[in-house]
């Protein structure tokens, strides 16, 4: 019994990646869309964890939980996005762009357009994941403003 | 290359430490070259530091940048390190760690030499810690080693400051009482933030501040206790002033496995306790030293002298 259990989930997983790849580039631009969003959402609500869990780096072994906060700048606080065109840039890369509105605390209530972000992901197993996979963790994109103090 | 000439470089506080001592090699200067409306910040013995050199030696400390805008404390912090590596140059040259030139400064390897000859007198870096001291300190720092446990708050504040006298901090307190009044009322929470809140980001966000590290703010952590997801808090006061706080969501922190990360927290360590045998140096020759804070604003940033 065990073994048919095996057999038929082994069969499954093969149906499963099948179908990913099959999947058609409007379905994987929908896909990527949802998971942008959650992400950059993620972003303006520093919720790490979340982050952590869908970074390209992380599903690759080479990003470690101490390494998410670090690329963090608590100082310029994402307030709001956009996510613009998608370009599936081959089988397993894609871009998005995403427009931030950030703020400041020095900035008074106020927001400033940052502008629009080229933003790398990397479909692995069927899955949308952020960042380039052959960034190291440490190189690994950061989420961020455009700098205000140079 | 040695271990130690490594450890030096990877030092944030020698570069700036290098540049300062250009300066001190020549006797007798008392401004910076190059420096167009000079604003000076302090005097450290006859040395003059100005608000332009703050913010380059802010440019070389970006760890410190968060701080630097953030607070006083970290302004304070800034300008203490620069007086202090300052010292730190002149007593190269008092040691005879490096020779006075009239025409030439140090070079960077003359001077990265000299200051790992006097690391190794006065404040030498400490051998690695018993491996029971390391993993308590990796358990008592999970802001360092993976992603701490967070709380996600919706936040009103009414500003109001320590030093305040009575009557402001009461004032505070009742506008904070009827703001809960009205979100009893049934008034949005988000509403009010937008409107009343004296958090600048929090009128943005109308009041959702994200998840926060409650290791960052140890008053709050003592004011959850028994609080779940969804509670309303009544007014806290807290370091910023008077808060309504609502939690909307909560995750336990993740650290990075202890064999993974081993290595950094026996480096932190050492660096740790070399940074305050390098403290407890600098304030021993800050005793005969001559220091001046001069812009009146700086003045109330330290107020037991630079280096209490």
């Amino acid at each position: 019994m065990k073994k048919i259990i095996l057999a038929l989930l082994s069969i499954l997983s093969i149906l499963l990646g099948f179908y990913q790849f099959k999947l058609k580039p409007d379905q994987l631009k929908e896909q990527l869309r949802e998971r942008a969003a959650l992400y950059w959402d993620s972003v303006r609500i520093h919720d790490f964890l979340t982050l952590y869990s869908m970074e390209t780096a992380k599903v690759q072994g080479l990003m470690q939980p101490h390494q998410v906060q670090k690329r963090t700048n608590f100082d310029v606080r994402l307030v709001s996005f956009d996510l613009g065109a998608i370009k599936i840039l081959d089988s397993s890369s894609a871009e998005i762009d995403m427009h931030g509105q950030y703020t400041m605390m020095e900035f008074e209530g106020k927001t400033y357009d940052g502008g629009i972000t080229k933003d790398r992901w990397t479909l692995i197993d069927g899955q949308w994941y952020h960042g380039d996979p052959k960034d190291p963790a440490q190189k690994a994109t950061a989420p961020k403003g455009p700098s205000l103090l140079k | 290359m040695s271990k130690t000439f490594i450890r030096l470089i990877q030092s944030s506080f020698l570069l700036p430490l290098l540049a300062l001592l250009f300066w001190a090699n020549s006797s007798g200067a008392t401004t910076p070259p190059n420096q167009g409306e000079v604003v000076t910040i302090m005097r450290v013995n006859n040395r003059n530091f100005t608000v332009q050199e703050y913010a380059t030696f802010l440019q070389n400390h970006q760890d410190l940048m968060g701080k630097a805008l953030s607070s006083d404390e970290g302004k304070a912090e800034i300008v203490r390190e620069m007086a202090a590596s300052y010292l730190l140059s002149e007593q190269l040259f008092k040691e005879g760690l490096v020779k006075r030139e009239k025409d030439r400064n140090p070079t960077q390897q003359e001077g990265i030499k000299a200051y790992e000859a006097l690391a190794d007198k006065y404040f030498p870096l400490p051998k690695a810690p018993d491996e029971d001291t390391a993993y308590k300190y990796y358990q008592a720092h999970p802001e360092k080693y993976g992603i701490p446990e967070t709380i996600r708050l919706n936040q009103i504040l009414v500003k109001v400051n320590d030093a305040a006298p009575n009557n402001l901090v009461e004032a505070a307190k009742e506008k904070a009482d009827k703001i809960l009044k009205r979100l009893d009322a049934g008034e949005s929470f988000g509403a009010i933030a937008e409107k009343d809140s004296d958090n600048p980001i929090g009128r943005v966000t109308k009041g959702d501040i994200g998840f926060i590290l409650l290791s960052d703010h140890p008053w709050l952590k003592s004011t959850l206790e028994g609080k779940k997801v969804g509670d309303r808090l009544d007014v806290v006061k807290t370091p910023q002033g008077f808060e309504v706080l609502q939690i909307t969501d909560r995750h336990p922190g993740m650290l990075t496995p202890y064999a993974n990360i081993h290595d950094s927290v026996v480096k932190a360590i050492r660096h740790e306790e070399q940074q305050k045998l390098r403290y407890a140096y600098v304030r021993e020759i800050a005793k005969g030293a001559k220091i001046e804070v001069l812009l009146p604003e700086s003045k109330k940033m330290f107020p037991n002298g630079m280096f209490p």
